[in-house]
């Protein structure tokens, strides 16, 4: 029975870096997608759309895992609140590959169109708000910090604003049929990196209840909190 | 008789040999003894000898400010020293649970092609960047070796954009000027009605040239440090400077406020405490779209002077912020002839606080505002 135990622990040790691996899989895939839409590169564009097969396939073995886990070692307590969050993590940064192969597509279908430097600029500075916040919800698991995980929340306010400030940016491309395509696919990637910063949240929040042992929601969609402006 | 005597002198003699083979038997003992003896001691002092140079390698290993970590050729982790846990920020047991993810990648590169392999990456939160060299080591183990060089890339990159930073700014204006003076040598004769437009260039670029050259007269005098030898009180000075920042902003269309309460005194030069609060508040108006604020304040906090400076300008992106106080960065070169500013004014900031044993700190939000926060320490009265 101890051997069956360490074995149990081991495996749990292996899943918990394969999530920190998927973790700067997707962080860098988000990355290389802004930066691909930022330079115009057909290439890189390609290759994170290629990359995400990677991702998915770490995902798929992260979970048949840990339902091999549950069915085979009935896990309770600590144990079980691992497991459990390992699984939500493992479903959150999947789906922030593919809101880096969504953002990649959609750049893909705007190659040839005109731009605006300044939406690029949004654009690119949201992605280097969302990449520290999923950078930071991989090093609050693998440290267990809960301090960590509660500067998400603040961290994503500002994403929330860049998101609804892209409207302005693109309403004045609107002389130009060509220039308000590209603009309004821009709006879509917005919302993708906003989405992903919304991911690195709920990541936060799946730690928290590892580290609590109680599941709070940070930002809570059906009670919105009014964003109050950063004094800066 | 004779018979008992014969016997004696048998048994006398084989006693004697008994007694001669024992003593040898006994000397041979003695000699092994002492060789085995000598071999233990050999044996002992050898272990010291390694155990002494076990615990001075393991003092080297865990001085180096250099991870690492050597892999066996079945990808165990055979020696991993302390500077390695602390740059990946674990210990693994195996390459497998070894991250970032590129360094399992380096290291079976040159596990299977016996060449070195390196890369540069980015990892962690707050982000570090750390250099990594996998080096085969020829039982077909490699040995990994981990750099934190995330001072090294700042300082190389403010090397780097200085030059071409400084030659911009100062090429920009003198190339406009010698365009300006060659313009005006033939418009004087064939289109007299353009000679004021391209005066008026001249002197802006002139200008332009004048405020670097003056920056960086103050850059240079700031580096050598600050005469601190007055007691000033920095309302006071931000009075005096009010009606100009007043002008300024009613010019650019912009809501300026000004908050002063009376705080203590700091000890410092008035002329250079008046260069920082000049330049962050003429920075405020001038990244300040029309129809925006400006709001500048001095209180105490903490037993230290604050003096606060914040704008719902065009804001800075995270990625320059680290960056702002180097001389001559600009985060966005193309609208910095636009704005008007050397390129300079936030190195003139950092270099006063500094001479005043102070701090600067800036928060920012692309599309939000700026705020520059400057605490210096108050003269104690006595």
């Amino acid at each position: 029975m101890p051997a069956i135990r360490s074995h149990f622990h081991e495996e749990l040790d292996a899943l918990e870096l394969d999530i920190l691996a998927m973790g700067e899989l997707a962080e860098r895939s988000v990355g290389r997608a802004v930066e691909a839409l930022a330079r115009n590169d057909r290439d890189e564009v390609e290759a994170v759309v290629a990359g995400d097969d990677e991702i998915d396939a770490r995902y798929l073995s992260v979970e048949q895992r840990i339902v091999e886990l549950l069915a085979l070692q009935t896990p309770v307590a600590s144990d079980l609140r691992l497991i459990t969050s390992m699984l939500h993590v493992n479903l959150h940064l999947e789906r922030i590959g593919d809101m880096a192969v969504n953002i990649a597509k959609t750049t893909r279908s705007i190659l040839d169109l005109p731009s605006s430097g300044a939406i690029l600029a949004h654009i690119q500075e949201m992605s280097d708000v969302v990449r520290p916040m999923i950078r930071t919800a991989m090093e609050a698991f693998r440290t267990r910090d809960l301090d960590l995980c509660l500067r998400l929340p603040a961290m994503d306010d500002p994403v929330d604003r860049l998101n609804l400030g892209m409207y302005k940016e693109v309403a004045a491309l609107a002389g130009d049929p060509d220039a308000l395509n590209w603009g309004l696919r821009m709006i879509l990637i917005a919302r993708q990196l906003e989405r992903v910063g919304d991911h690195a949240v709920d990541i936060g929040e799946q730690i928290g209840f590892l580290l609590t042992g109680e599941f709070r929601e940070f930002t809570d969609a059906s009670h919105p909190v009014h964003l109050t402006p950063d004094a800066g | 008789m004779e018979k008992l005597l014969a016997v004696a002198v048998v048994l006398a003699i084989l006693a004697l040999g008994f007694a001669v083979t024992q003593l040898r038997a006994s000397e041979r003992a003695r000699r092994s003894s002492e060789t085995l003896g000598r071999r233990v001691e050999n044996l002992t002092n050898r272990l010291a000898d390694l155990d002494e140079e076990r615990r001075a390698m393991e003092t080297v290993l865990s001085s180096m400010e250099e991870g690492v970590l050597l892999v066996s050729p079945v990808g165990g982790i055979r020696l991993i020293n302390a500077a390695a846990e602390r740059h990946l920020g674990t210990r693994p047991a195996t390459l497998s649970g070894l991250t970032p993810l590129g360094l399992q990648a380096i290291i079976r590169g040159a596990a299977a092609d016996g060449q070195t392999h390196s890369l540069e990456l980015e990892t962690g939160a707050p982000s570090r960047w750390l250099r990594a060299s996998a080096i085969p080591v020829g039982d077909g183990s490699v040995l990994l070796v981990v750099r934190d060089v995330t001072e090294a890339r700042r300082t190389e990159s403010i090397r780097r954009d200085f030059v071409a930073n400084a030659s911009h700014e100062l090429k920009t204006p003198a190339a406009s000027i010698r365009a300006a003076a060659e313009t005006l040598r033939t418009s004087a004769r064939d289109d007299p009605a353009a000679v004021p437009r391209f005066a008026e260039q001249l002197e802006r670029e002139a200008i332009r040239l004048s405020r670097i050259v003056s920056d960086l007269l103050d850059l240079s005098r700031l580096e050598g440090g600050s005469d601190l030898d007055e007691e000033v009180a920095l309302d006071a000075l931000l009075r005096e400077e009010a009606e100009r920042f007043q002008r300024a902003a009613a010019e650019s269309g912009i809501r300026l406020s000004i908050r002063s309460e009376a705080v203590g005194r700091v000890r410092g030069s008035p002329r250079d405490l008046s260069l920082l609060i000049r330049n962050l508040v003429d920075n405020a108006i001038r990244y300040t779209r029309p129809g925006g604020a400006v709001e500048v304040s001095v209180g105490s906090e903490n037993g230290l002077m604050v003096l606060s400076v914040e704008d719902t300008g065009i804001g800075i992106p995270s990625r320059d912020l680290p960056r702002i106080f180097e001389r001559f960065y600009r985060v966005d070169r193309a609208r910095s002839r636009e704005t008007g500013g050397t390129g300079l004014g936030l190195s003139i900031v950092k270099h006063v606080v500094e001479n005043h044993g102070g701090t600067v700190h800036v928060r920012s939000e692309l599309g939000r505002g700026t705020t520059f926060v400057v605490r210096l320490p108050v003269l104690r009265s006595e």
